[in-house]
């Protein structure tokens, strides 16, 4: 049983619920406080040992389900009365239920028959014991190699072999030829159970290819979504980059998070309270601290949000809030014609609904980054000193109007740093409106950042900068 | 068999005994509470506020007859103010106590080497017991009987305060460098209460068995009214539930909790009433939301949710 557990896990893992090696040791103890046999509470237990987070729970019920479900314990009890009740009938499609115990056989030659090492395994009625022997098979066959779903029958075939059916088959034929009453008693009883262990093995080999195929085909999707260009997704698409982008924040936000709290409260003062103490005759009533001061990095984002920049910009401001325990303060301004502050919007509401909601807002008319950078000046030029790290996202492109480079030069020399995210690519920089090349003048880096793997690796870059 | 037989055997008195200290518990918090119990491990649990995530280490405790430790976490909280803390102002006065009683320690010594000799036989007292200050977590692990900590709304605390909690999880121990380190005479059963303000590193969820306890279903939440607030009628208690079930099923900025169930169920009963009313759900409804914009947001559909509550 613990080689299934450990399989289980490994799917869990597959399934993307972080499973460490003192979680192992954990659910194998769980498991043998609570013991295989009632489902719902290894289930319970199992979950409480293994699915750390609110959104790991239903993953691993999905996973528990696939894994062990086999059918319900009342269930089966109920059928294998009905088949004891009468003989099984074994001619129809119906899934085959579990055959009776097998029938006593008195006669030598049956019995000599029946009584076979290689046999044993086969014949045993313990459904642990079946998952057991069916767990054995699947390492045997290889089964993880299957991908596909034309795979489905060899690889079948290759289990059945490796439980040894062929042993089976062959008992069957032996014992027709004996042509008694009791071996065909037999031969009915064993093909009631080949066909059972059949059907066991169909149901094991298409679980197990729900279970790698949908991994295997999220890993390759997900590697696709990271370096497509953002701008041509599909609708449809959005949702799992959503997800991916959340994912690849958890990630940078580990890697950062170590190092953003350092000591507050600092040490203590001896000087000041020696000092202080004087005024009591030299003994120090109150104790004082010696404060660390740090200046609060500050991050303002300027989107684009007309036209084709609008996707990236959405990104950008969805990886940047799913940051938000490394993240300094963030204040978010999106433009088109002209800008607007989110900062409110997004604190009060999810990210996906702040962005659609500026998107309808303000997301109409073609770009002037002139007036858009003279309104955020407006807004909060006075505030941009050391602190301030600034990044602005989009294309550049500025309908032949005036960039506004003087604007952007002021910000340049007050803040720390300045960033411009360029969805486009690099070669067609400064073609046409585009007025990149002269922004760049007034930024301490302009990048492409067309792919969310761009996108992951930019930000990885700005947190250790920022902090 | 016997084994599954025996765990839920003692599951289900688990469930009973909780629910004599009038916490009704589902299967999965007793299931882990049990386990929690059977292989010495903290629970972290998990779920929107007002589900009776710090009731339970409550009733627990109680059930237990041992004392419950809490701690609750905010930013910027530390050791000192967790674990230990030397009682500095005393320390200080030990110091002048000490240097009027130097002369006569130092009695008889002559020479430098003699002095320090005498001073090294001297003990150590300025780091000891006497002057060490007891926090939540060293108190809960010396208590001799055994004790439940309750470390409330750990996602509050800064990332490094984790680590700081990370020996006493795993092993039940603090250590201080000056004294050594402290182990619990019996390990006490240890909750962390978040509400995923912020992902808890992966270094302490290891270390915890986690429990989700999401918002109860009708007929569990019928239940704890029931237990909580037992003068309610049946025919109010029925409606009242079904009315806060389909509340929940909204949009809103702050969903209504059990906590805000019972409250409700309370006032209802203070004001006599025998069933659910228009007038009586409009002139209470703001101790189940809590924000002007969720009662505008709920008007339209309140009668008609008032209606599905009565049938």
């Amino acid at each position: 049983m613990e080689q299934r557990l450990l399989r289980f896990i490994d799917v869990l893992r597959k399934h993307d619920v972080r499973v460490s090696t003192a979680e192992t040791l954990d659910a194998m103890q769980t498991a043998a406080a609570v013991g295989y046999d009632d489902r719902e509470l290894l289930s319970g237990a199992l979950s409480s040992a293994l699915a750390k987070t609110a959104d790991d729970k239903p993953t691993f019920d999905h996973c528990f389900e696939l894994f062990f479900g086999l059918p319900d314990r009342d269930q089966s009890g109920a059928k294998a009365d009905e088949a004891a009740d009468s003989t099984a009938d074994t001619g129809n499609d119906a899934p085959p239920e579990e055959p009776a115990a097998a029938p006593a056989a008195t006669d030598a030659e049956v019995a000599a028959l029946l009584d076979n090492p290689e046999l044993e395994p086969l014949l045993n009625t313990s459904e642990d014991q079946l998952g057991v022997a069916l767990e054995q098979a699947a390492t045997e066959a290889n089964l993880d190699d299957m991908r596909f779903n034309t795979q489905r029958g060899l690889f079948g075939r290759r289990m059945q072999d490796a439980m040894g059916m062929q042993t089976l088959e062959r008992t069957i034929s032996a014992l027709r030829e004996l042509e008694t009453d009791q071996g065909d008693a037999a031969v009915n009883w064993l093909q009631a159970r080949r066909q059972y262990l059949q059907s066991s093995v169909r149901d094991f080999v298409d679980r197990r290819l729900l279970m790698n195929a949908n991994y295997e085909g999220r890993q390759i999707r997900e590697q696709a979504l990271r370096s497509a260009r953002l701008s041509a997704l599909e609708r449809h698409q959005l949702k799992d980059v959503s997800e991916l982008v959340r994912k690849l924040a958890r990630k940078i936000a580990s890697k950062h998070r170590r190092r953003m709290h350092r000591d507050k409260r600092g040490r203590l003062d001896v000087g000041k309270t020696l000092r202080r103490s004087l005024g009591h005759g030299g003994v120090p009533f109150k104790l004082y601290w010696k404060k660390v001061k740090r200046d609060q990095p500050e991050l303002y984002v300027l989107c684009d949000i007309s036209g084709s920049v609008a996707t990236y910009s959405r990104f950008l401001l969805l990886f940047l809030y799913s940051l938000n325990d490394v993240v300094p303060k963030i204040r978010s301004f999106v433009f088109s014609n002209h800008i607007a502050e989110t900062t409110e919007l997004f604190d009060n509401e999810p990210p996906e609904k702040a962005i659609e909601t500026a998107w309808q807002k303000w997301g109409l008319g073609s770009s002037d980054y002139r007036n858009s950078l003279a309104g955020f000046n407006e807004l909060c030029g006075d505030r941009i000193g050391h602190n301030a790290t600034i990044i602005i996202l989009g294309d550049g492109r500025n309908n032949y109007g005036d960039p506004g480079l003087e604007i952007m030069q002021s910000l340049y020399h007050k803040a720390r740093l300045v960033l411009w995210f360029n969805p486009e690519s690099q070669s067609s920089w400064g073609t046409g409106d585009s007025e990149i090349k002269r922004y760049q003048t007034a930024c301490h880096a302009v990048a492409e950042c067309n792919s969310l793997a761009k996108l992951e690796r930019l930000i990885d870059q700005l947190l250790r900068t920022v902090h | 068999m016997p084994q599954s037989t025996n765990a839920a055997t003692a599951i289900d008195a688990l469930v009973g005994k909780l629910a004599t200290q009038n916490y009704i518990a589902n299967r999965q918090i007793a299931t882990t509470v049990w386990l929690a119990q059977q292989l010495e491990r903290p629970i972290l649990v998990e779920g929107p506020p007002g589900v009776g995530k710090t009731e339970l280490a409550n009733a627990v405790a109680a059930m237990l007859e041992q004392p419950l430790v809490r701690l609750q976490c905010y930013e910027g909280l530390d050791e000192s103010k967790a674990i230990y803390d030397w009682k500095y102002s005393k320390q200080l006065l030990y110091t002048q106590v000490l240097k009027e009683q130097l002369g006569d320690i130092m009695k008889g010594a002559t020479g430098l080497k003699a002095s320090i000799e005498r001073l090294q036989e001297f003990g150590d007292i300025f780091y000891s017991d006497i002057f060490l200050e007891e926090r939540p977590l060293l108190k809960a692990l010396r208590e001799p009987a055994g004790a439940v900590l309750l470390i409330d709304e750990v996602d509050k605390s800064d990332y490094e305060f984790e680590s700081l909690l990370l020996e006493t999880l795993a092993d039940f121990q603090v250590s201080i460098p000056e004294i050594g380190t402290i182990r619990a005479a019996v390990k006490p059963l240890i909750f962390l209460t978040s509400n995923n303000t912020r992902d808890l590193s992966d270094a302490l969820k290891r270390r915890c068995l986690h429990l989700y306890i999401p918002f109860p279903d009708q007929k569990l939440e019928s239940l704890i009214v029931r237990t909580r607030v037992p003068e309610v009628t049946a025919a109010l208690r029925d409606q009242l539930v079904r009315f806060v079930q389909q509340l929940r099923q909204l949009d809103l900025k702050k969903t209504p909790a059990v906590s805000e169930t019972i409250d409700w169920a309370r006032a209802l009963l203070l004001m006599h009433a025998e069933v659910l009313t228009d007038e009586l759900v409009e002139s209470t409804l703001n101790l189940l939301l809590k924000f002007e914009e969720d009662i505008e947001n709920t008007q339209p559909e309140l009668r008609a949710m008032i209606k599905q509550a009565q049938e």
